[in-house]
């Protein structure tokens, strides 16, 4: 079986599986995203007929288009027989350590993009209840609570079933995702961290630091309603202390310093130490909250109160989903119009040029803005923000092939051709092109490189995606505005320099296997 | 003679430009005295022509009315427009002796000082410019004159004839030293202060009230509001002398002098207003009768604007004034983000702090050794102040919107407890009703829906919408889903708010998508009523609830259309002239207390009733995080203030300053003062 045939095999158990996946309704990993595709809200609301196949229209459209890949591919890939240049610049990559383990990486970095939600989700992978199995990751329908014998009213929360199953113990389980978060729009509940006591100073469970800040202390016969609020410092009382009664309404106010009681305001008298005996006190963490194995917030949570790994993941997703298309459409854009205003020449290339030298005058950020405000941010999604940036990226391309068009046509083997008798389209698709795009390769890497940087930076401006794409972007500004809880910063630059970094290595080896001579000196 | 031509040439042509070059644009002089004295005897005529046409039409229809509501309504307003007539023309200029006899004089002396006698006079406060974008216009009306920055130059600053005790909420002397109410409830008259001065060393006398009216009246202002304002809620003004004058209400009124009151309008400086009044007067600093002027260096256009005292302010010594308005120059910077303003008040460059919504810098951010160590202070503050009415707006130009089920369901499905529990860190409570800080006149006893998805989909039922779709968002038969856009301005703050809305309206079956925009974008949008829902709050000023023109049906669409008329208040665009409109109409035309609680009362129930917005969060407290130099009085502030620096009673000390700066330098510490001043709480139950 050779090479291109082995792809248009792959390529044809991905279709296979995502229409079975529609047929059945099914969620399957990655496969989904073929009939993911809705129109906004303007144009359905003018064509609700059209709207309703619009999924599966598109979805099929982009499975045609695969699909007559695969014929292609199938049908020239009979007598498929690499190229000795091919192999040998593919030698020449894997020679070269540090690139091509940065490829391996790279490679284990999209393929673990793939699992989508049996990684990271919030619904569960398997639910067993009373006796009936449940797969909720994998299908398309919501399940609401009562089926999981809960309230009927709400939707299923399988963090709370998975708790309540493990109270109860009756045999039922359910199985999450190793990161039990959606990716946007997932809080976590108020975390109570208990203060314990030792020897009158008080001190975060698990901690030896004494515990500095404020902590509220809730009636033990009812849970939620708070008694007391103090400011601590160096674990002791000091400062002010607000204690409530039964409606919550402020009704006492103390004045502490180290420890001792200073100063008592109330209307009625209160013992305020035999009190605070009997207090347990907490405090609460809000967001965003620090990295925590046992919250299954393995690197903390955002100022919203988002999962952070979650959002890494996802936003990983988007940028590689976001450089396949960018690449795509650039590189097809780009050569299309290289090749043929350096091929024809004349009218051709004289157009070309002057499009390209508006285009490049146009600002690129006001565009963005501009395209953004008049769809509405929640329709901006990734395609249009891609198709603004190809707009503009696809002139540096077209200008690499126009040169290369020029010089491969005035080669001899070009001439030869014709004499021979070949048409214009036989020259191009046969000797020109093959020539040219081996040089496209080497541009590929740093072209990626370009959109993740954009799209980050698009979306730390705020221009970007809307808040429903997890987005890199906007982790990083809310990061800065958060500087005192680096693990927000830190995670995503330290996502974002890796990637950029094992991209650049790759581009580098690249542009060194490609090299024509052995050792190139730079001058 | 004829070589030297072309460099001669050349340097006429160079000189001839430059001395056409300008710093600024130069208009043309205008003199608006003619033009004004032919518009007083115009609008004279127009309006005592058009008050006399209504009255003509009411008689008629009261001659063919049945009800019994309405024919008092029609009796009622009959004998409002007889005594417009019978006061006379709008304009009316006459001699002092014309003055009425038996007038009862009357002033206030008698409440306390605002502000505290420690107050040191002198220093520069450095503050940073509110809403974080540099005001469009130093103007107080015409286009962009009502923007964030106004209060810190206009409401706050400039002196009108009364004003009110910022504590006791009575009315106190300002321009004028004493007035008298007729006994019509509906006309004042005031005596001008003989020491009252502009800033520019003038008198202020009777013409400078009315080239305010003129102003307000005249057709060279963008908005209709004041137009319409001025034109129905006033019969007129009568000027006697230069030092005497009356203003006359259309309807008589309790606290009567202090919706006479009027802030004057230089007529020397307004001589120039006339068509281009927009522009020519765009960045011109006004004389003032106020404690600050603007003076022209000081304006640097998107970079800072700072406010100067005037040194020989005609009121410095005057009961009331003397303690206030203590530094010696307010710096308002531009600084466009928060995070970066609170960085450089932690290095001192700002002086105040101010924590009024956003809790995590109260009780996160401001957890810092500056605090510890004492060189920065923090004060809790309760207030007694209308509660800003953040909530989101239901429009009901939308279709889906109009449906009364539809916004039950909304309200059961916005999720309000969880904002306050998490991003406020459980500091507010619910609001309730719209207009909440009124004392006697909020109606504490309207609880609003709770967050319930059961209900919300009980509601959705009713309305139709019985489907969940593949994301579980309620749809009806027709496909229609609940999905709607909440617009607003955006900020860190608000993001993280009506993202957490979304994320719990989505288990409630409802779809929220988040357009947020650019301060200016917003309130064009919102303006226009191009929003579906907006999330919004207004300003709202004491003494008295405010309805009308949020809610009448006369500002909710264009005359004689279904098109949602536009620069109205009414951003529900909802009309319901049967129930809606008699009530806003009493309420605006009560002339007792009694009358305007109990409006008020019905109004806030309809409100609720019909579901028409959900209401939000309220504080009542206002925190401030300031360095030890700036000095407040012993209660902190005054009851009616929604910030910490509106009534300028703070004054900097600059011994302790320079003390501090020096503390710093030498690690010496002073003890935490973290204070909380809840003397003029208002207890729960809305009793003050």
């Amino acid at each position: 079986m050779t090479f291109p045939r082995k792809i248009s095999l792959a390529l044809l158990a991905i279709i296979a599986l995502a229409i079975v996946g529609r047929i059945w309704s099914l969620e399957l990993p990655s496969v989904r995203w073929f009939f993911s595709f809705e129109l906004t809200e303007t144009i359905s609301a003018k064509w609700p007929e059209f709207a309703k196949i619009y999924r599966n229209l598109f979805g099929g459209f982009l499975l045609s288009v695969m699909f007559v890949a695969v014929v292609i591919l199938w049908i020239t890939g009979k007598n498929f027989e690499w190229n000795p240049m091919t192999l040998r610049r593919v030698k020449r990559f894997r020679s070269l350590k540090r690139g091509y383990r940065s490829f391996l990486l790279l490679l284990g970095l999209v393929a673990l993009t793939l699992p989508d939600q049996c990684l990271v989700g919030r619904k569960a992978l398997i639910v067993k209840y009373e006796d009936q199995w449940f797969f909720p990751a994998f299908v398309s329908k919501n399940y609401q609570d009562d089926t999981f014998g809960g309230d009927p009213d709400l939707g299923a929360n399988y963090r709370s079933i998975r708790d309540r199953f493990r109270l109860e113990n009756e045999g039922n389980f359910v199985v999450m995702p190793l990161v039990p978060w959606d990716m946007t729009f997932d809080t976590d509940e108020l975390e109570k961290v208990e203060l314990v006591k030792r020897d009158g100073v008080f001190y975060e469970t698990g901690s030896n630091k004494t515990y500095e800040g404020l902590s509220t202390a809730y009636d033990p016969a009812a849970p939620d309603r708070k008694v007391r609020e103090v400011t601590l410092r160096d674990g002791k009382f000091q400062g002010l202390t607000t204690i409530y009664n039964a409606e919550g309404d402020p009704i006492a106010k103390e004045t502490w310093n180290a420890g001792s009681l200073v100063e008592l305001e109330a209307d009625s008298p209160i013992d305020s130490v035999i009190a605070v005996k009997g207090l347990t006190f907490f405090a609460l963490k809000y967001p965003p909250t620090s990295p925590s194995w046992e919250r299954h917030h393995f690197l903390g949570t955002d100022s919203r109160g988002w999962d952070l790994f979650a959002q890494l993941y996802g936003g990983l997703q988007v940028v590689c989903k976001a450089s396949f298309l960018y690449v795509v459409l650039t590189f097809f854009i780009g050569i299309v119009v290289g090749l043929s205003s350096g091929y024809f020449g004349g009218l051709v290339d004289l157009i070309a040029q002057r499009v390209i030298e508006i285009l490049s005058n146009m600002p690129f950020l006001f565009i963005v803005m501009i395209i953004a405000s008049r769809l509405g941010r929640e329709n901006v999604s990734i395609m249009t923000i891609i198709a603004v940036l190809c707009i503009f990226s696809w002139i540096g391309i077209s200008t690499y092939k126009r040169t290369a068009a020029f010089k491969e046509k005035a080669r001899d083997y070009v001439a030869a051709a014709r004499v021979l008798g070949a048409g214009t389209p036989r020259i191009l698709f046969r000797h020109i092109l093959p020539n040219v795009l081996s040089t496209s390769i080497t541009l590929v890497p740093f072209s990626v490189t370009a959109v993740a940087t954009s799209l980050t930076a698009l979306d730390f401006i705020g221009f970007g995606l809307p808040d429903r794409y997890p987005s890199w972007g906007t982790l990083l500004a809310d990061g800065l505005a958060n500087l005192e809880s680096p693990w927000i910063v830190t995670s995503v630059f330290a996502i974002l320099v890796t990637l950029l970094l094992l991209i650049t290595f790759v581009g580098e080896a690249i542009r060194e296997a490609f090299d024509p001579k052995k050792f190139t000196t730079y001058q | 003679m004829m070589r030297f031509f072309p460099r001669l040439l050349c340097a006429c042509v160079a000189g001839l430009l430059l001395l056409g070059c300008d710093s600024g644009e130069t208009f043309p002089t205008y003199d608006n005295t003619e033009e004004r004295a032919a518009f007083y005897e115009r609008y004279n005529k127009t309006s005592t022509d058009d008050a006399r046409k209504n009255l003509d039409k009411l008689n008629n229809d009261l001659t063919t009315a049945t009800d019994e509501m309405q024919r008092a309504d029609m009796q009622r307003r009959i004998k409002l427009l007889e005594k417009r007539l019978a006061d006379g023309p709008y304009f009316q200029q006459k001699e002092e002796s014309a003055l009425p006899a038996n007038l009862q004089w009357t002033t206030n002396l008698d409440d306390a000082e605002i502000g505290s006698p420690n107050a040191k006079k002198g220093g520069t406060y450095k503050a940073f410019i509110p809403g974080m974008a540099y005001p469009p216009t130093l103007r107080c009306v015409g286009k962009g004159g009502n923007n964030n920055f106004r209060s810190y130059h206009w409401n706050n600053i400039e002196l009108g004839l009364v004003g009110a005790h910022p504590n006791t909420g009575n009315t106190i002397p300002s321009i004028a030293d004493r007035w008298a109410v007729a006994e019509d409830m509906q006309t004042v008259y005031f005596h001008i202060d003989d020491r009252a001065k502009w800033s520019d060393g003038d008198e202020v006398v009777t013409d400078d009230f009315f080239m305010a009216f003129y102003v307000y009246l005249s057709p060279y202002l963008t908005e209709q509001f004041y137009r319409t304002y001025y034109g129905e809620q006033f019969n007129g003004i009568t000027t006697y002398g230069k030092d005497y004058l009356a203003i006359r209400l259309a309807n008589p009124k309790p606290k009567t002098a202090f919706f006479a009151n009027q802030v004057p309008f230089q007529a020397k400086f307004y001589k120039a207003f006339g068509p281009d009044f927009e522009e020519r007067y765009n960045w011109l600093p006004r004389p003032t009768t106020g404690a600050y002027k603007i003076l022209p260096e000081d304006i640097k256009k998107g970079r800072s604007i700072t406010l100067s005292r005037v040194k020989d302010w005609w009121a410095k010594d005057l009961k009331y004034f003397r303690y206030i308005y203590n530094p010696d120059r307010i710096e308002y910077k531009l600084i466009r983000e928060r995070e970066k303003i609170f960085v450089l008040f932690k290095r001192g460059e700002i002086d105040v702090f101010p924590v009024i919504n956003d809790m995590k810098y109260w009780y996160e951010k401001t957890e810092i050794p500056e605090v510890f160590n004492g060189y920065i202070e923090k004060a809790t503050f309760y207030n007694d102040y209308p509660r800003a009415p953040f909530g989101l707006y239901y429009n009901q130009a939308n279709p889906q919107l109009a449906n009364l089920d539809v916004r039950i369901a909304l309200q059961h499905a916005t999720h309000w407890d969880r904002v306050i529990k998490f991003d406020m860190r459980g500091d507010s409570s619910r609001l309730n009703i719209l207009n909440d800080g009124f004392g006697r006149f909020s109606n504490s006893k309207i609880i609003t829906r709770p967050f319930s998805p059961k209900l919300a989909a009980e509601a959705f039922a009713r309305a139709g919408y019985t489907k969940k779709d593949s994301k579980g968002i309620w749809t009806n038969d027709e496909g229609q889903k609940i999905s709607f856009t909440i617009s607003y301005t955006k900020s860190p703050f608000i993001d993280q708010i009506v993202q957490r809305l979304k994320e719990e309206a989505l288990k409630a079956g409802v779809e929220y998508k988040l357009e947020g925009q650019d301060g200016t974008a917003n309130y064009q949008m919102v303006a226009q009523k191009k929003h579906q829902i907006a999330f919004s709050a207004w300003g709202i000023t004491p003494p008295f609830p405010d309805y009308y023109e949020f809610f009448h049906s006369k500002e909710a669409y264009e005359p004689g259309t279904k098109t949602p008329r536009s620069m109205t208040n009414n951003i529900f665009t909802y009309a319901d002239p049967a129930v809606m409109d008699p009530l806003l109409e009493a309420n605006r035309n009560a002339t007792t207390e009694d009358e305007i609680q109990q409006t008020s009362y019905a109004i806030e129930e309809k409100i609720h009733n019909e579901a028409l917005w959900s209401p939000g969060w309220k504080k009542d407290t206002y925190r401030s995080a300031h360095w030890r130099w700036i000095q407040w009085p012993d209660d902190f502030n005054v009851k009616i203030s929604d910030e910490p620096e509106m009534s300028y009673v703070f004054w900097i000390d600059e011994d302790l300053k320079k003390e501090t700066l020096e503390a710093m330098r030498e690690q010496k510490t002073f003890p935490e003062v973290n204070r909380v001043y809840d003397k003029y709480r208002v207890k729960t139950g809305g009793e003050p």
